[in-house]
């Protein structure tokens, strides 16, 4: 760890200490700081909804500013944000549930897989189950430890390792069915 | 937007394309914490942590002393039984030798009860 990230965590537990007394100019330094990563982990689950995943992050802080006196340190301030972001994730898809189209396996005779094998690796995330694409993004593209992704949905670790392992298992075939697709 | 090439199928090419997407991590603010500060200053205060745990605590002990109370009136009410028992049942009463020795039996194993119940109720 650098000079600068012991710098920032120490101003960062200062901040916290203060908004958790009801500072609420330190809170904005908080979401300052961590206004960006929140956002980006809701632009990530919303499948690129900017203007939702705004409207989540945006509960999402106003949220932890009415719980921030439960925030009791044992976790990073930013996983304990992205886990009430999360479950503003999860309670906007509650209300409005998402018929998911996709086949658990991945038929390779169906007209779609070229136009789906062309797009980049984000797009094929996208199209995974939901709790494999859910973990993933955690995991790989929010660059969280499993642990720290299992924390911030609220699964077992054990589980985390199996969505993602499906996951990557079900990217894996897809990547081969193109490849056999390509030779042909 | 990185395509998807043949050589990514291995497992160690496709975690390093995964990582490769991560972030990026610095959006503009774009005016995002104003919107949220002013939702933030029409929010009512935060509990003030000291005040919540004292009330925690408050709660813990007085689920303890309800639980201590029961416990101990359980424990005599439970010995008096047993003595009752024992002389409607004809077979020991407390003038015999044997009713005197079940009779002190009953009371030092509720005693030890006891002296087990206080110890957890209270210090645990």
């Amino acid at each position: 760890m650098d000079g600068a990230t012991i710098t920032q965590t120490e101003a960062e537990s200062a901040l916290l200490g203060r908004a958790s007394a009801g500072d609420r100019a330190a809170f904005g330094e908080l979401v300052r700081l961590h206004q960006a990563q929140v956002r980006m982990q809701l632009r990530r689950l919303t499948k690129g909804d900017i203007a939702l995943a705004d409207d989540l992050a945006q509960e999402a802080f106003v949220q932890a500013w009415r719980h921030i006196a439960g925030f009791r340190g044992t976790a990073r301030f930013s996983t304990w944000l992205y886990r009430i972001a999360y479950h503003q994730f999860l309670m906007h898809q509650r209300s409005h549930p998402v018929q998911q189209t996709l086949p658990d396996t991945w038929d390779i005779a169906a007209s779609e897989v070229d136009n789906v094998l062309r797009l980049d690796i984000e797009e094929a995330v996208k199209r995974l189950p939901e709790m494999e694409r859910i973990a993933i993004v955690h995991c790989f593209q929010m660059d969280l430890s499993h642990e720290e992704a299992a924390a911030v949905l609220g699964l077992p670790l054990g589980t985390l390792k199996s969505h993602v392992a499906r996951g990557k298992a079900r990217l894996r075939t897809w990547l081969a069915a193109w490849q056999a697709g390509e030779q042909k | 937007m990185t395509p998807i090439k043949p050589e990514m199928a291995t497992d160690e090419a496709l975690d390093a394309m995964l990582h490769a997407t991560a972030g990026p991590f610095d959006l503009a603010d774009d005016g995002f914490s104003q919107i949220v500060m002013a939702q933030v200053y029409n929010s009512p205060l935060p509990s003030v942590p000291a005040a919540q745990a004292l009330a925690v605590a408050q709660q813990r002990l007085a689920r303890q002393r309800r639980q201590s109370r029961w416990t101990l009136g359980g424990a005599v009410v439970g010995t008096l039984i047993a003595l009752g028992l024992m002389q409607l049942s004809g077979g020991e009463s407390l003038g015999s030798w044997q009713g005197w020795g079940m009779t002190v039996l009953v009371l030092v194993g509720t005693s030890g009860l006891l002296a087990a119940v206080m110890l957890k109720g209270e210090w645990r």
